[in-house]
């Protein structure tokens, strides 16, 4: 892990030169808007929500979009060939993606207090970091698996509709009791509950199961799906 | 000289192809020699070179470096080798000089990266970023982040692409200097200026198979045509004629024509690679 910490200044740098930290700084101010425009009575419905949009969808979509623009220069190929591990570019890479969303989260965050006197629960920290980290390795997983940029959209799609819409419809309460509960076996529902617990009380044994799960998803995608096929992708790139 | 690179009966398929690219191909790379891999487009040169570094790992046959078997090498094995790839492979966004600082970074041995731009003329455009160089320059920064870590091993991939001749010049003097301080070239291209300008030794792969492996003068020895064509002058018209160079010195049409025409031009007729190539491959680059 030698390379690790000039990995991640690397993707830094990129991440700036790349307008990558402007979009999701930008995405974050278009959240404060409608931070700003919620009713008092809905800030605990709707802000987990947006944080939840937040660190873990647009986690996927900008770790996929810079693979997508490193795959195109052939920069990873070159990346392939410097005395790092396979896992220490994968880890720049998800560490990066983290970076972005902390602070995305800390826009949020003051927002909310600024707009409406709210103080979000400080467990938002660790919660979004592990958050952030699962959805950046299925926004991995998901560029692995496109050709292109128009089959990375399409997985993207299949990925929000199949894992996000149901969290989404729980969140708003659109889902009967017993879906709710076996879909807190999805990644995207256990992020959802995680978010939703640092604003609104919810059960301990939720957070707990919703913390294992989120931890069990990461490690086995990037155990199993991620980390085996990611030097072919370099290679191909 | 010692083995740098020991290969034996190498095998590869990629995942998913019905057909395999490398077909049980075996040759040594010797140590401070520049070892020419020519072949067509899609004869698997690009492949044998994604082998030996290491980016293709699920071969069949034995690579050994230096003695030691390929596979078992960890990622210190970048630390001595480095790879000039066939088309641009750097951060658009990046100026020159932070694309260099940062791969630099990543090793342990480091070069003077504003030495090596400015051999190759770029520095003066060192702060320029990437995406607005041209081919050719994206081409002279590849072969700079090649250098980067001072290696042992050069592999170049089509170096002189998309190069005038003025800077491919420039490129070809910087491989021989780095063989001549002791380094091991391992070069693939279809360019046959570049092979017989560099060259120690030359493999021909064909269809995933080496058609001939041995040293450029070898090679025109053993296939090239030994013969000499003569244009003279004769009734205000330039003809000629063409001569076998063995015992030429008996050949007496040849004596009569220098001593009673006015001769204009003598070349030697030697065969090119090219031609040795398509003799051997039965078929053209």
């Amino acid at each position: 892990m030698r390379n690790l910490g000039k990995l991640i200044s690397g993707e830094i740098e990129r991440a700036t030169k790349y307008k990558i930290l402007t979009v999701g700084v930008g995405v974050s101010l278009l959240w404060c808007i409608i931070i700003a425009a919620i009713p008092l009575n809905d800030v605990k419905q709707i802000v987990p929500l947006i944080v939840f949009t937040d660190s873990a969808i647009m986690s996927a979509i900008l770790i996929s979009a810079s693979l997508f623009f490193e795959r195109n220069e052939g920069t990873l190929s070159t990346l392939a060939i410097a005395p790092c591990s396979v896992l220490e570019i994968l880890l720049s890479k998800i560490i990066m993606s983290v970076v972005v969303a902390l602070l995305s989260t800390a826009i949020i965050f003051v927002s909310v207090a600024i707009f409406h006197g709210t103080l979000i629960n400080f467990m938002l920290v660790p919660y979004v970091i592990l958050v952030a980290t699962l959805n950046s390795i299925i926004g991995v997983l998901i560029s692995l698996h496109s050709r292109d940029f128009n089959s990375m959209l399409v997985n993207f799609s299949i990925f929000v509709i199949l894992l996000d819409l149901p969290a989404v419809l729980a969140s708003v309460g659109l889902l009967p009791n017993w879906i709710e509960l076996i879909t807190i076996i999805l990644p995207s529902q256990a992020s959802q509950i995680l978010i939703t617990s640092t604003l609104v009380s919810t059960e301990l044994y939720q957070v707990l199961i919703s913390l294992g799960v989120v931890v069990l998803w990461s490690v086995l995608l990037l155990i199993l799906a991620v980390y085996p096929k990611f030097k072919e992708y370099m290679v191909k790139g | 000289m010692e083995t740098a690179f020991s290969v034996i009966d190498l095998e590869f398929t990629y995942p998913k192809a019905k057909n395999q690219v490398i077909n049980g191909i075996s040759f040594d790379v010797c140590e401070g020699e520049i070892f020419g891999l020519l072949g067509p487009s899609g004869a698997g040169k690009s492949t044998v070179q994604k082998i030996l570094t290491k980016l293709l790992t699920d071969y069949d046959g034995r690579i050994s470096y230096f003695g030691e078997d390929l596979k078992s090498l960890s990622k210190e094995f970048y630390e001595y080798i480095g790879v000039g790839f066939e088309l641009p492979v750097s951060f658009g966004k990046l100026t020159a000089i932070e694309n260099l600082k940062f791969f630099s970074s990543l090793y342990k041995n480091q070069v003077d990266y504003n030495e090596l731009l400015k051999r190759v003329d770029l520095y003066s455009d060192r702060n320029k970023k990437v995406c607005e160089f041209s081919k050719g320059m994206k081409m002279r920064l590849n072969f700079v982040r090649a250098l980067l870590n001072n290696p042992k091993i050069l592999f170049l991939d089509e170096v002189t692409n998309g190069l005038d001749p003025k800077n491919s010049k420039i490129i070809k003097d910087m491989i021989l200097e780095f063989k001549e301080n002791g380094g091991t070239v391992f070069l693939t291209t279809h360019l046959m200026g570049d092979v017989e300008q560099l060259c120690d030794r030359v493999a021909f792969l064909v269809d995933g198979r080496i058609a001939e492996i041995s040293t450029p003068r070898e090679l025109k020895q053993k296939y090239g045509r030994r013969e000499l064509i003569v244009e003279y002058k004769e009734d205000k018209n330039i003809k000629s004629q063409t001569f076998d160079m063995n015992k030429l010195g008996d050949n007496q049409s040849f004596l009569t024509l220098l001593k009673e025409k006015h001769i204009e031009t003598l070349h030697s007729g030697e065969t090119s690679l090219e031609d040795i190539f398509i003799i051997v491959a039965g078929m053209g680059l």
